[in-house]
């Protein structure tokens, strides 16, 4: 007997397919397997220039406190003393101090507004985190068709959702 | 690693434990130390001592010339007197007296007087009507916590002269006006 040339045609008609979709084996269904299509959100590029320039200054004004941090570990190695040195304290290593001191309120100061900008981009990295969206079809029951043709027949399914 | 970096983090105000530094001009010390008045080093206000004259290096009365209190006979040349003394609060002046000897055909005078900067400075004057007053030393001192006033000049044998040791100002706005110090003198053949 002569086997019988069968095609068989499945159309989906939908954005599964995509770029960036996630397609996930239906699950099982009283009418059919559920096909779920997830799509992920893409981040506008004005949010990443924000939250970059967020970061951005966040860096910078650490790099500032760090500045000021040395500064004024500079200033206070000068004058830092835990044996007697035989040297009376002069104008000079009490600027010495005072610039130490100055420096760092000053690298605190920008320390906590770097720290505070790094900490507000990465939570408007979080919030402002774009929403993925899913789809679930549902599909009914599929009709098979059934169509001969010449040398053969064709074979298809149908569904609807 | 992790502790190196928070050691630097941490290390940028100053550590200065007592007794460091010797106190500067008019008292200065480090913040949250006091200038300690019998050893003029910085330490914590708790423990700071006011300032006092140690009694056995008062000759008082000594406050003008006829009261000058007489240093040991000199030789010609002599060999370098240190003399101790103390400027207690409110005394105008310490007045010594020394003899040059008679054998001596020319004899120059070095004369000065070393004390801490802490506390009020001094000044040197020669004798009553005045023959000199003090002028920058040669030499610096031994210690940078002191300063020093220095006279040089000749001297006719066989004289009695009287030296003042007198409040020179920078004290403190009148809260350091004290001050100990080392008198030497020294009569050589030029």
């Amino acid at each position: 007997m002569r086997p019988v040339p069968i095609a068989i045609v499945v159309a989906l008609a939908s954005r599964a397919f995509a770029g960036g979709a996630d397609f996930q084996p239906p699950p099982a269904n009283d009418g059919g397997k559920d096909i779920v299509i997830t799509t992920e959100g893409e981040r506008s590029t004005r949010n990443i220039a924000v939250l970059a320039s967020i970061a951005g200054a966040g860096a910078l004004l650490g790099g500032v406190g760090l500045y000021f941090h040395l500064d004024a570990r500079s200033a206070a190695d000068q004058v830092s003393a835990d044996q007697p040195t035989g040297q009376p304290w002069t104008p000079a290593d009490q600027t010495a101090y005072d610039r130490a001191h100055s420096s760092s309120v000053k690298a605190a100061v920008f320390y906590s507004l770097g720290g505070a900008a790094l900490i507000g981009a990465v939570v408007g990295l979080i919030v402002t985190a774009p929403s993925s969206e899913t789809t679930v079809i549902h599909p009914h029951r599929g009709t098979a068709t059934f169509a001969p043709a010449p040398g053969g027949a064709v074979v298809g399914g149908v569904w609807s959702f | 690693m992790r502790a190196l970096a928070l050691a630097a983090l941490a290390a940028c105000t100053p550590d200065i434990a007592q007794g460091a530094y010797l106190c500067g001009p008019d008292m200065a010390c480090p913040d949250g130390q006091t200038c300690n008045g019998p050893d003029g080093t910085c330490v914590v206000a708790s423990a700071a001592q006011p300032f006092a004259c140690d009694p056995s290096v008062l000759h008082e009365p000594d406050d003008n010339p006829g009261e000058a209190f007489a240093l040991p006979a000199l030789g010609c040349p002599s060999a370098p007197l240190e003399v101790m003394g103390c400027l207690a609060d409110g005394d105008p002046a310490n007045w010594v007296s020394f003899q040059t000897p008679a054998d001596c055909s020319d004899t120059e005078l070095a004369l000065s007087v070393t004390y801490p900067i802490a506390f009020e400075s001094l000044a040197l004057q020669l004798d009553e009507p005045l023959i000199a007053v003090d002028g920058a030393c040669k030499q610096p001192p031994a210690s940078s916590g002191n300063a020093a006033r220095c006279i040089s000049m000749m001297l006719a044998a066989g004289q009695t002269y009287q030296l003042a040791i007198l409040p020179n100002g920078d004290d403190c706005a009148g809260d350091c006006a004290y001050n100990r110090y080392t008198l030497q003198v020294q009569l050589t053949a030029p």
